[in-house]
């Protein structure tokens, strides 16, 4: 449909007011929301996210990008159908505790929302109690934590043991990121998934919740 | 190519920490995790199995010649290696100093010391990279001869994070015997008994901390607590006061050598470097603040990204689509340095190659820019750029916000850092790493830090002014304030050309 298409090139620029009016003319066509939101709004984020990986587009873009799709699934929340709703999965995410970078984890966020997941973000210097706590409190499907520092790494092993120690580990995945956090790292402390790049943290994310 | 023989030690050791414990250079800026491939040792014969990052690095013929990187290789037996030549030991350390931008203040004379005369002292500055030391005659007020060296420590990673996490994982007597060794080379060259001379150290904070044996725990995690960063001595050595873990004494040298606390006017000094160190201020008062920018002016996260070495581009133009470059020594080009890094940027958007928002355009894009042989500059490169320049871009202006000025109420902007060679004001500018507005007050001031250590060794009494300088010169947190996100995200783009 022309006006979903309209929806996804504007979101792609940025264009919040564009994209919120677009909606609601959408809306007004009698198309029905849940259909807006995936094929306008969600397939407007995933060019987005390929772009970004691709490096074709920067992370002002990406920020612009995410800000435009959030207005526009405001807009559509109280017209969705029970089911319809951003429902991929409930993921909370931090920067560990010693360490207050959260550019990075800010795009995450945004990559995840990108693929309608719903996001509780617990901010930079996140102790693990609190991505523990944050995880049962709210039954959440995933533990995101981001790290830039080698120094503040280590705390990503506490919050798998954590977990487990709280005998969760079982219902949540931990997924871990951030530019000194490789593979071998994410094996050694036994968490689930470790990407490279903001774009693949979402596509593992659905990945992980089965979806 | 150099050969080594190592005994085997009848325990499993990491080759790469192995090499580092017999005080054997090779370079490791990711710090032996495996993902920066530049730890390359060859196999001369029973090579171990590669590891998946050794694929990664090397082709199959180089596999099969016995190519393995250093750091995923666990050895036990004897073995028999070869390392490549380090072009490394070729970086050329900054050492002269210059406050107005012309005239160099410090003299290199080549006289050798007499060790016997008690008035002379060894002024150093240690930079996470390269070290440069100078013999001062404290009687005549003259300098006498400066050397330079690399920081070996680099063995332990190129930046000051990896190494405060060498540290922390039981290598702080490792680091602290290298740079050790490292000044004991210099002062014998400058003449000087290493363990009995007078020395002035000027250094980061965390160059410090390594250096006096010091815990660098709280260094890594917030609030990032320093140990000690006062001014004091340390065996034979002055160690110069510092502001927090992020403003050392490095900065405060560099802030009593342009004479920030006795201006009228209000200056700023900047460095370059990858904590993007900023102090505003005058007689009145002085803030400071650090920005993570990383490492891009200094050649680092750049694909052909090298240290100011011999071979370096250090400037670029570009007519049509073709470069022309200039690089440190005349010599061949081999990579980029920083200020090559920042011409290259500048050049490519004044000639359209790459937009406002840094897409490079699309005869580029997959493979990058050519400069030189074998030297390109890709898409990604030009991010590390934008990233880098906007930190240091929102830094400044809400350093400048939080002092109660505007751009036109700084008189002089003083750029220090290790980018190689001379920053080319109007292409710093060009590509909004500055404001239009420093126009004609920007001057690049080289080593200000040894400026300082020298300023230090003639004068003892001058210590006082040091330490008051270090007290009265608050710290703005820029991570936690909301007009530094949206700034920094603001000056992502570079400016219409």
């Amino acid at each position: 449909m022309a006006i979903l298409d309209d929806i996804s090139e504007q979101l792609q620029k940025g264009k919040k007011k564009k994209v919120v009016e677009f909606c609601q003319q959408a809306l007004d066509e009698g198309i029905p929301a849940g259909e807006i939101l995936n094929n306008g709004l969600l397939a407007g984020m995933d060019i987005v996210g390929a772009k970004f990986k691709a490096n074709e587009i920067f992370v002002p873009q990406v920020l612009v990008a995410a800000r435009a799709m959030n207005a526009g699934a405001e807009l559509l929340k109280p017209h969705l159908q029970a089911g319809e709703a951003i429902n991929a999965g409930k993921i909370c995410m931090g920067t560990v505790k010693g360490d207050l970078h959260d550019i990075g984890k800010n795009l995450v966020i945004m990559m995840f929302e990108g693929k309608g997941f719903e996001v509780i973000d617990l901010g930079v210097d996140v102790a693990p109690e609190t991505f523990i706590q944050t995880a049962i409190d709210e039954n959440c499907d995933i533990i995101a934590c981001s790290a830039l520092l080698t120094t503040t790494m280590p705390i990503m092993a506490d919050v798998v043991k954590g977990a487990e120690e709280a005998g969760i580990r079982d219902k949540v995945k931990i997924m871990i990121g951030g530019a000194p956090v490789t593979q071998d790292f994410c094996d050694q402390i036994g968490a689930d998934a470790f990407t490279q790049d903001a774009t693949s943290a979402a596509e593992k994310a659905l990945e992980l919740v089965g979806a | 190519m150099k050969e080594i023989r190592l005994e085997g030690t009848g325990k499993k050791e990491n080759l790469l920490e192995r090499l580092q414990k017999e005080q054997i250079y090779l370079p490791a800026p990711c710090g032996g995790r495996g993902v920066c491939g530049k730890c390359r040792v060859r196999f001369v014969s029973d090579a171990p199995d590669p590891s998946a990052a050794g694929k990664k690095y090397f082709t199959e013929e180089e596999l099969a010649a016995g190519w393995r990187l250093a750091c995923r290789v666990t050895l036990e037996g004897p073995a028999v290696i070869e390392l490549p030549d380090a072009d490394e030991d070729e970086i050329v350390a900054a050492t002269g100093f210059s406050g107005d931008g012309n005239s160099s203040r410090t003299d290199s004379a080549d006289l050798y010391a007499d060790s016997d005369a008690a008035d002379y002292v060894v002024a150093v500055d240690i930079g996470t990279t390269t070290l440069a030391a100078s013999l001062v005659d404290r009687s005549s007020g003259q300098v006498l001869k400066t050397v330079t060296s690399v920081n070996h420590q680099r063995a332990y990673g190129t930046d000051v994070v990896s190494r405060m996490d060498a540290s922390n994982n039981g290598k702080a007597e490792e680091l602290q015997q290298s740079i050790l060794n490292d000044l004991a080379g210099m002062s014998e060259k400058l003449g000087m008994n290493p363990e009995t001379a007078p020395f002035v150290i000027a250094g980061n904070t965390t160059m410090q901390h390594l250096l006096q044996g010091l815990s660098c725990k709280t260094l890594g995690v917030a609030p990032y607590d320093p140990v000690d960063i006062s001014l004091h001595s340390w065996r034979n050595m002055q160690m110069m006061p510092g502001i927090s873990t992020f403003v050392g004494a490095d900065i405060v040298s560099g802030m009593i050598a342009v004479d920030m606390d006795q201006s009228d006017e209000v200056c700023l000094l900047v460095d370059l470097g990858t904590n993007g160190e900023m102090v505003i201020g005058s007689r009145e008062k002085m803030v400071s603040a650090s920005t993570a920018a990383g490492p891009a002016f200094e050649g680092g996260n750049i694909s052909c990204g090298v240290a100011g070495i011999p071979g370096a581009i250090s400037s670029v133009s570009i007519e049509d689509g073709e470069a022309t470059v200039g690089t440190i020594g005349d010599r061949p080009a081999i990579g980029l340095c920083g200020t090559g890094v920042l011409e290259t940027v500048y050049e490519l958007l004044k000639d359209e190659l790459i937009d406002e928002t840094g897409l490079m355009d699309d005869d580029y894009f997959d493979d990058g820019f050519p400069l030189a042989e074998g030297v390109v500059f890709t898409n990604k490169d030009v991010r590390e750029v934008q990233l880098a320049k906007s930190a240091i871009r929102a830094g400044i202006e809400v350093l400048l916000q939080e002092y109660g000025v505007g751009y036109d109420g700084v008189a002089r902007v003083y750029i220090a850092g290790g980018f190689g060679e001379k920053i080319n004001q109007e292409k710093a500018i060009g590509i909004g790493l500055l404001p239009e507005e420093f126009e004609g007050k920007i001057i690049p001031i080289g080593n200000s830090s040894l400026a300082g250590a020298v300023m230090l060794a003639k004068d003892p009494s001058l210590g006082e002014r040091f330490a008051r300088v270090a007290a009265a010169a608050g710290e703005t947190a820029l991570a936690e304030n909301p007009k530094f996100n949206d700034l920094y995200m603001d000056h992502m783009f570079f400016p219409e050309q």
